[in-house]
């Protein structure tokens, strides 16, 4: 079988233990250890969300300021970078093997022409810095726009 | 003479005894499922019994968790209260069992026998999902972690996956979703600024922690945690938080040196462009150094510790998300809070501390120490060889990442004690403007640098 099909079937087993360890531990003591130990007998006055005492003025899901949209926002850029970053680190070593062949890069390493292969080998950071360039430049407009500020003020 | 001494010696005592006993479980555990009864059931059954040894050992990683974890948690909470009566000068637990040594177990009890309320108005099913799904990640995003810290060990090798970072990083983003969710459907207005103030700093801080950890992997070349842990063997010289394997090419060199042979052509391989090489070798040094300082302080914020624990501030919103939560609920969250501590804290023993590398490199230790031929002794006793009751080719390496692994759980606990906490706009403002450029110029500076040298990667 593709061994990707296996890493998937092996992290779905991951997940499933992972939720079933906390959610059985839980189902477990809450209900079997409560049933037989605990203590419930909830009333008007005990299941009121908590307001320092005071009955709560209104409804709790109030509005929210809008600046945690903007971080958000500004996340989702970053984190799809990453997702695009993590495929080209793992080719990029490959690239001068690829443009040359391996066996002429391992063999130009052996006869001290190492220099030769500097300009290969900076094609992938040249590349990834263009990439990293144009999402800076969507930073640095952020923070000029005052998207950063938390407190405008 | 050091101030509050007393608690002092208490708090070594208490690690060295707390120590031994879990482990010392974990270890009976693994034996008896992993090892033991497996052999039990072959010298009785012969072959019919394969496949439960094999469904035996594949099992067993899985209970090594479910005992480790509680026990561990405890251990944690209780060297931290100890440690934070250490720096306020002030008595630490003392009441319950012998120098209050078992007092969180007295919690836990009593956080378990405690009545369960869910408060008018939430949505019960969420209140109820969403301590499991806080707790889930930091369980199945540790499981390749496992493999790495006991050093690709026989019973733990199958859960390491070739995706591994990415794996971790993906599952490490998981609890701020279980975070918002509990503020959300508490039906309370703390709750709901808790949470929503987890979502933004977690967020902010996942962009510095995700590169921290990137420019590691791109000078190991791979995102493999276990080959990543393999890699940095050979002394802390090896080590990724001294440049990330650049100063691999000098390990070998001393190496050449009290070998005495070829110590001129040990450095020619390791930097093969001559004074460039030696340049990028010490831009790499200081960057991947930041890259570690990154790390801890952006996992920090991740992991809602103080400084950065502004979903919980006590002073402002009473408890933050967790407020209606009690009993069991709350203990999971509790429970997992100390996990995720635990779990970061490996995750820098296995990246930028060397995994469970002996800090003395082997030329050393093999001509100066009789470590080498201890363990081939060792290698001869019956229990070993006949009984499989440790593997000596990984008992070092148990010891240095325990030690590593508490080392920087201490290490959180000193910054809990030592630092205030941080306001919400200079949460962010250090966040976006602070740490993300920083973080960018290190990753562009690795990714240039690193073609000049060749790293063990």
């Amino acid at each position: 079988m593709d061994p990707s099909y296996l890493q998937l079937a092996q992290i779905v087993v991951f997940v499933i233990v992972g939720f079933a360890l906390p959610a059985l531990g839980m189902v477990l003591l809450a209900w079997v250890l409560q049933l037989a130990l605990g203590y419930h007998r909830p009333n008007r006055l005990k299941n009121q969300p908590y307001e320092c005492g005071m009955r709560p003025l209104q409804e709790a899901l109030v509005q929210f300021d809008v600046r945690y949209y903007l971080y958000a926002l500004l996340f989702i850029l970053f984190d799809i970078e990453v997702i695009f970053i993590i495929p080209w680190l793992l080719a990029t070593d490959n690239l001068p093997n690829l443009l040359l062949g391996a066996d002429t890069v391992k063999s130009m390493m052996a006869n001290g022409k190492a220099m030769e292969l500097i300009g290969y080998k900076m094609i992938g950071p040249i590349e990834i810095s263009i990439f990293l360039t144009i999402l800076v430049v969507g930073l640095v407009y952020a923070w000029k726009k005052g998207a950063l500020e938390w407190d405008k003020n | 003479m050091i101030p509050n001494g007393a608690e002092v010696f208490k708090l070594s005592r208490l690690s060295i005894a707390w120590l031994s006993i879990i482990f010392g479980i974990v270890w009976a555990v693994c034996w008896s499922i992993g090892v033991g009864l497996p052999m039990l059931l072959e010298g009785q059954f012969g072959e019919r019994v394969t496949l439960i040894n094999e469904i035996l050992k594949a099992v067993t990683p899985i209970v090594a968790i479910l005992v480790f974890i509680p026990i561990n948690a405890m251990f944690m909470v209780l060297i931290e209260r100890r440690a934070l009566a250490i720096f306020t000068v002030r008595k630490g637990p003392n009441r319950v069992g012998p120098d209050g040594n078992l007092q969180t177990m007295a919690d836990a009890v009593k956080l378990l026998l405690k009545e369960d309320i869910t408060p008018t108005g939430a949505d019960a099913f969420m209140f109820t999902l969403a301590p499991i799904l806080f707790f889930a990640p930091s369980i199945f995003g540790s499981l390749p972690l496992l493999a790495a810290v006991t050093n690709n060990h026989d019973l733990f090798k199958i859960l390491n996956l070739p995706t591994g970072i990415f794996y971790i990083l993906a599952s490490a983003s998981l609890p701020v979703v279980a975070l918002v969710m509990a503020g959300w459907s508490s039906n309370n207005k703390y709750s709901l600024v808790g949470g929503l103030r987890s979502a933004a700093q977690a967020i902010s801080y996942e962009i510095p922690l995700v590169f921290s950890l990137i420019t590691v992997c791109l000078m190991a070349g791979t995102l493999d945690v276990v080959k990543i842990a393999q890699q940095q063997a050979g002394g802390i010289l090896n080590w990724n938080i001294l440049g990330g394997g650049a100063l691999a090419g000098l390990n070998q060199f001393f190496a050449a040196i009290i070998s005495g042979q070829g110590a001129d052509k040990a450095l020619a391989a390791f930097y093969p462009y001559g004074g460039l090489s030696y340049v990028a070798a010490l831009v790499l040094v200081p960057c991947v150094f930041m890259s570690f300082c990154l790390y801890l302080t952006s996992a920090c914020a991740e992991i809602n510790r103080i400084p950065f624990d502004l979903p919980e501030a006590e002073s402002e919103l009473v408890s933050g998300y967790n407020t209606e939560y009690s009993g069991i609920k709350f203990a999971i969250f509790f429970l997992a809070e100390f996990t995720n501590l635990f779990v970061v804290a490996s995750i820098t023993t296995v990246m930028f501390l060397g995994g469970g590398d002996n800090p003395i490199p082997p030329y050393l230790l093999d001509k100066f120490t009789p470590f080498p031929q201890m363990i081939a002794a060792l290698r001869e006793t019956p229990l070993v060889k006949d009984l499989h009751l440790i593997n000596p080719e990984t008992l070092f390496a148990t010891f240095w990442v325990i030690a590593k692994v508490y080392s920087l759980v201490f290490f959180a606990i000193l910054i809990r004690g030592t630092l205030p906490r941080f306001r919400i706009d200079q949460l962010m403002n250090f966040g976006w403007k602070r740490l993300i450029p920083l973080s960018l110029i290190i990753f562009v500076l690795v990714v240039f640098a690193r073609g000049f040298v060749i790293s063990h990667g």
